[in-house]
């Protein structure tokens, strides 16, 4: 399979560092206290956050800080082919990955004794599923009010003989390595960093660079949006 | 600028499961694709390919143009478009993309037609151009579809180029889509209306494969000798319920109207016989058969029916059709005669053709009684390619010449397939020309060195740098040696012994260092990987690495220093190995010494240098390695090579010698197998998964089968259950009567063995690492790093290991790895054959123009024929039992110089019995079987000056009415040298 044409162009038609288009929008649902849907290019995410509210079990219960808590589904056909046990190991462990993003990047001291739960739903994956749940999560919690010390951005890059690629697809990403990495942007530190496959350390460095630059491109799309949202608010509130 | 606009593709697959699921994938339309137009003014590339032109070429179109193509032209028309003449292209990503998804080979060649400059041709990416990119419309096929974005395109281009003024035609083959283009303003022709129009190239034309329509098969169905084949769906319907079955077609070697299908389920191999039968399939063809009835289920054929043989008897002009049908019965009813009493064996008929194996043949012209004519038949060097039927407008050109075809199509109604002439080799009988034939049929690369590869060598003159000294071990105070065939210059290996303190010996194997000059992933590496291996032929070698690497830089040659990755062991007096350990290093050769040389140091015992000394330490422990190899149960074989000294100036081959075997030959090959054995467990332990090593699987007992035949005819039991057993019985079966019977047996026993391969660790259990011929657990190539690929690998691996070096990503890749071990087992084997099939063709040029008797021995007998091996020339030959043939033969001769020939009563034909039970063939009294002594005559049947035959003939045992009487004695036979067995 040729994944970057001759020509230079990948098989969508994108140059190697672009993004796919990213279309996102906040505040979908009024029972939860944030929710926000992403699409990075075909994969299509939904996040919705509760909280902060009352811890449910007492002996999780932490009175210096809050405990938050993920959980990850798939919707059964969210791969094209219908799959039968929709949660399984594999999205257990993306949900306890999703939720130490944030430990990272939620101020917790704020709301000692509480609990934040954050659930996303994947409902259509074309690579970049953890990228797509962390960003939708971070929409999400912004739209909650929940303090964070920074957005979370995040994104992925493959490789494809010596060539870094950005934003892989499902079919990218099979042939090389789906490298993610989730990023504080303006204090410039990773968060989080997760490979599907071996990378060789040759080339690893250009891959987390362009997933970093990545993460910066996300994080400009995410603010602008955020910005358009609040904006929009603000006018709807002044007028009332 | 960027990404314009998003749409989707939308697409249904069937998976594994028979589920059909929804694909959707992006697609993006951006405006950042440009014309590729040098001077174009409105686009912005940064490398424009084509170039504005001024004038025409054409007298269809007088304005200056550049051509677009669509797919079946691409498709059929590549040699065409390979053609010098033919620049500025451009090819819309719609074909490339069609032509990839239908034939890989042709999508190479596009490639690679794309990437030489000189060509000019340009990739429009006009699918994600936004205003070339079109969308299937309902009820449109999908072809329909890609024939309007071409069109769309190619309108586009139009439009874009008039401020250029260039213009643009659209080359199709295609009726409908020629009218289409024109209602939208275009110009379209056909491929050939385009190149007859051509003012400057007149051959072109004979490039065109003439592609007959389909629309009037109904009409000649009478005439038509083939049934149809089945569409796809019909065949993966009756795959799907059992009724067919697939498999790739292997073309009998001796009798090219037979031929093989191994299909999944079945234990034996599914014949195929007959021109009917195989019904338009080639050798390598991936085909759909069908069984036929068990009543009609037959045996292997036992005759040898040689194509070119039935043609020349023929004699008739094979256009006429009734010859045809004549010919067909003929065939038949030889084949008849040839079907054994045998077990009869699952036979099919082809009944559709799934994959196309086609290539690009050698071969020559026949000669055409018709003059004028423009229809050829061409004869491809390929026993197991029928003739080709070709339209050339220069037969005369072409005559005496080496030429490549393509083969187009096969219609139902002609007995031959039609193809094209696509270039000239050279004469016939010229060295360069005969050797290209032979590279070019077994797919060798043998173009020079591109720039890019011959810019990655290291500039003269090289020095060792001090940081050089710093990074390997100076082993240059040692007495390093290498031992050689005379005039070898790739020198790879050498190697030392000396004593240590403790009674041990230290014994150290120096092996070229190629993997320094060769770093990964530089158009030097790329190159090498592809040729994989270096290709000898008798009177060229075709090196795997520029000359710089492989007879200098690289070479261990005396008295220099050079770069070594060494192996040292120490070795007790038994030969057990203590240790061993691997570093690079830098030598100093004492000298180069041939096999001899070091074989005469060793003997004379006089010569009692350190040299001496450690090569005579050296031979001493060799042979205890060895016995312990022997008794691991590592079989000892032959084959029939011979060298060929020749004559440099006049490229004759001046004597024939066979392979001589020295101790000192041995004692190298003990050194490199141990040396080889230790690289492989070294890097199996280091990289379980990415150990490049290669293994020897066992023969399955069935194909022990002729040689058990052959032995049981001889009283000969050979015990073949493991490779212990059966070198020991091979050991055991000798002949007082006949010194080279034991030989035979060796080499007929070569040829039941399978192919050695290379493979990646990582992809096999470990008990199928086992090497049988060897009998090693683990076994892989390290010592040869010059003229094998492989041993490159090895080398990467093992300076991994020992911290030298580091590891790139393809190296850990055990995919990769993989398919890199496929392509280097195909080259291999191609490399091989290419060898063999020089050693023939000069076997043969020696022969010529004399009449020559030989010994030689009977290999394999069949119903019609006799194959008897010539140890003196190492050829196998075949001595033909039909009369037919024979008094043709014969008729020849009394035209020709040969007066003895009269003497033959003419009208005694003897029969000959064929029993292939017992094997043996009996005319008379005289029963022949294999093993057995016979005298030939051999000489080379020069009257036609295209083809020349060996022919073959009995002088002793005396058959009245077929042997020839002997040549008289003084004729200049070369002396049959007794092979050591």
């Amino acid at each position: 399979m040729e994944i970057i044409s001759p020509e230079g162009l990948r098989q969508d038609g994108r140059t190697p560092t672009c993004l796919r288009i990213i279309k996102c929008r906040l505040g979908l649902y009024d029972r939860p206290n944030g929710s926000a849907y992403i699409e990075m290019g075909n994969t299509k995410v939904l996040a919705a956050v509760y909280g902060p509210r009352e811890v449910r079990s007492k002996n999780k219960q932490n009175l210096d800080e809050c405990v938050i808590q993920c959980e990850m589904s798939r919707i059964a056909a969210c791969g094209g082919e219908r799959v039968r046990r929709a949660r399984d190991k594999r999205t257990r462990a993306l949900s306890h990955q999703i939720a130490g993003v944030f430990h990272a990047a939620i101020r917790k001291s704020k709301y000692p004794g509480s609990q934040i739960d954050i659930y996303v739903q994947v409902l259509q994956e074309d690579g970049g599923v953890m990228s797509a749940c962390v960003n939708a999560s971070t929409l999400a919690l912004i739209h909650a009010g929940v303090e964070l010390l920074d957005y979370v951005t995040s994104c992925t890059a493959s490789i494809n003989k010596q060539t870094a690629i950005l934003d892989a697809t499902n079919m990218e990403g099979q042939a090389g390595c789906e490298v993610t990495v989730s990023l504080l942007p303006n204090k410039g530190s990773i968060v989080s960093l997760d490979s599907s496959h071996t990378v060789h350390r040759d080339q690893f460095e250009a891959v987390m660079d362009l997933a970093t630059a990545g993460c910066q491109q996300v994080y400009q799309e995410l603010f602008s949006q955020v910005e358009a949202y609040l904006q929009d608010k603000h006018a709807i509130m002044s007028h009332r | 600028m960027g990404l314009l606009e998003r749409k989707q593709k939308t697409f249904y697959r069937k998976t594994k499961k028979g589920n059909i699921i929804k694909i959707v994938r992006e697609h993006y339309i951006r405006d950042d694709i440009w014309c590729g137009l040098d001077g174009c003014g409105s686009c912005e590339m940064e490398d424009a390919i084509l170039e504005v032109h001024n004038t025409s070429d054409s007298t269809l179109v007088p304005q200056p143009h550049h051509l677009m193509i669509d797919t079946n032209v691409a498709l059929h028309q590549i040699d065409v478009l390979c053609d010098d003449s033919i620049t500025d292209i451009i090819i819309p990503q719609t074909v490339i993309q069609e032509v990839k998804h239908r034939s890989l080979p042709i999508y190479k060649r596009l490639r690679d037609l794309i990437e030489s400059s000189a060509k000019r041709f340009y990739v429009f990416s006009n699918e994600h151009h936004s205003e070339c990119y079109v969308e299937q419309e309902a009820k449109e096929t999908l072809n329909d579809r890609n024939d309007r974005a071409i069109r769309i395109a190619c309108w586009w281009y139009s439009q874009h180029f008039k401020s250029a003024k260039q213009s643009v035609v659209l080359i199709t083959n295609d009726f409908a889509n020629c009218m289409k283009a024109r209602t939208l303003e275009l110009k379209a022709f056909t491929m050939q209306e385009y190149v007859a129009s051509l003012k400057s190239s007149p051959g072109l034309l004979d490039l065109v494969a003439n592609l007959d329509k389909d629309e009037n098969e109904e009409l000649i169905q009478r005439a038509c000798i083939y049934p149809p084949h089945l569409g796809t769906a019909e065949i993966n319907q009756g795959v799907k319920r059992g009724k067919l079955h697939h498999g790739v077609l292997k073309t009998s070697r001796n009798n090219f109207l037979e031929a093989n299908v191994l299909a999944e389920g079945f234990a034996k191999s599914i014949l195929i016989q007959g021109r009917q039968n195989l019904n338009r399939a080639l050798h390598d063809d991936l085909v759909a058969i069908e069984l036929l009835p068990e009543e009609e289920w037959s045996t292997p054929s036992t005759v040898v029916i040689d194509k070119e043989k039935q043609e020349e008897e023929k004699e008739g002009d094979s256009e006429d059709e009734g010859d045809d049908e004549n010919t067909l019965t003929e065939e038949q009813k030889l084949l008849a005669s040839g079907r054994g009493k045998g077990e009869r064996q699952p036979t099919a008929r082809v009944v559709g053709i799934m994959k196309r194996k086609w290539r690009q043949y050698c071969g020559i012209i026949k000669k055409n009684e018709i003059t004028d004519s423009i229809r050829h038949l061409f004869i491809p060097a390929d026993k197991k390619i029928p003739f080709i039927r070709i339209e050339t407008r220069q037969p005369d050109l072409l005559y005496d010449k080496r030429i490549i075809v393509a083969i187009d199509s096969w219609p139902r109604d002609s007995k031959n397939p039609k193809g094209h002439f696509v270039r000239v080799i050279g004469n016939i009988g010229d060295k360069d020309a005969e050797n290209e034939v032979i590279l070019l049929e077994h797919d060798c690369p043998h173009t020079k060195f591109s720039e890019s590869v011959l810019n990655c060598l290291p500039k003269l003159p090289w020095i060792i740098t001090e940081k050089d000294e710093a990074e390997r071990e100076d082993l240059r105070h040692l007495d390093v040696c290498s031992v050689d065939p005379v005039g070898c210059t790739d020198i790879d290996d050498a190697l030392h012994c000396r004593k240590l303190p403790n009674g041990n010996y230290e014994v150290g194997v120096h092996i070229a260092d190629v993997s320094h000059f060769i770093r990964p992933l530089t158009a030097l590496d790329k190159e090498a990987q592809n040729r994989s291996t270096t290709v000898y032929l008798t009177n060229r070698r075709i090196d795997m690495v520029p000359d710089l690497l492989s007879s200098n830089l690289c070479s261990l040659r005396g008295n220099v220093d050079r770069f070594a990755f060494s192996v040292i062991w120490e070795i007790t007096r038994k030969a057990e190995v203590q240790s061993s350990r691997f570093c690079k290093a830098i030598i100093k050769s004492r000298g180069e010494l041939t096999y001899q040389q070091a074989q005469a140091r060793i003997d004379d015992s006089i010569m009692q240098d350190d040299l001496t000394n450690s090569l005579r330490n050296l031979n001493k422990l060799a042979k205890k390695l060895k016995k312990k190899r022997i008794n691991a149960g590592a079989l000892v074989l032959a084959s029939m090579e011979v060298k060929f000294h020749m004559d440099p100036d006049t490229d004759t081959v001046v004597d024939i010698v066979a392979k001589q075997h020295l101790e000192t030959m041995s004692m190298v090959e003990e050194f490199m197998l141990l040396a080889n054995v230790t690289a492989a467990e070294t890097t199996l332990q280091h990289f379980p998964d990415c150990a490049l090593l290669r293994r020897h699987p066992a023969p399955p007992q069935s194909n022990f089968e002729p040689l058990l035949a052959a032995a049981d005819s001889q009283n000969i039991n050979l015990d073949v259950t493991s490779n212990k057993t059966l070198a020991e019985s091979l050991n055991v079966a000798t002949r007082d009567n006949n010194p080279f019977f034991n030989s035979m047996l060796r080499i007929m026993t070569t040829r039941c063995m399978m192919q050695a391969l290379y493979f990646c660790s990582g992809t096999l259990e470990p008990p199928e690492y086992y090497h049988y011929g060897l009998a090693t657990p683990t076994y892989t190539h390290f010592t040869s790093p010059i003229r094998r690929y492989a041993d490159i690998i090895v080398h990467r691996l093992l300076a991994v290991i020992i911290e030298a070096d580091r590891t790139y990503p393809e190296l850990l890749d055990s995919k990769k790895l993989a398919d890199l071990s496929q392509h280097i087992n195909y080259r291999h084997k191609m490399a091989q054959y290419a060898g063999r099939g020089s050693a023939e063709i000069t076997a043969i040029a020696s022969l010529r123009g004399k009449v020559t008797e030989f010994d030689s021995y009977v290999l394999f007998l069949h119903k019609n024929a006799i194959q008897v091996l010539v140890p003196t020339i190492g050829q196998q030959v075949t001595l033909y039992l039909d009369k037919r043939t024979r008094k043709k033969d014969d008729k020849k001769k009394d035209k020709k110089k040969s007066p003895e020939a009269m003497e033959v009563d003419e009208e005694i034909t003897p029969t000959f019995e064929f029993n292939d039970k017992e094997l043996y063939v009996k005319c008379g009294d005289l029963v022949l079987r294999p093993f057995d002594h016979l005298r030939i005559q051999l000489s080379v049947d020069a009257s036609d000056v295209q083809h020349q035959r060996v022919v073959c003939q009995l002088v002793h045992p005396v058959i009245p009415g077929f042997s020839v009487p002997s040549v008289s004695q003084d004729t200049q036979e070369p002396k049959l040298k007794k092979i050591k067995t």
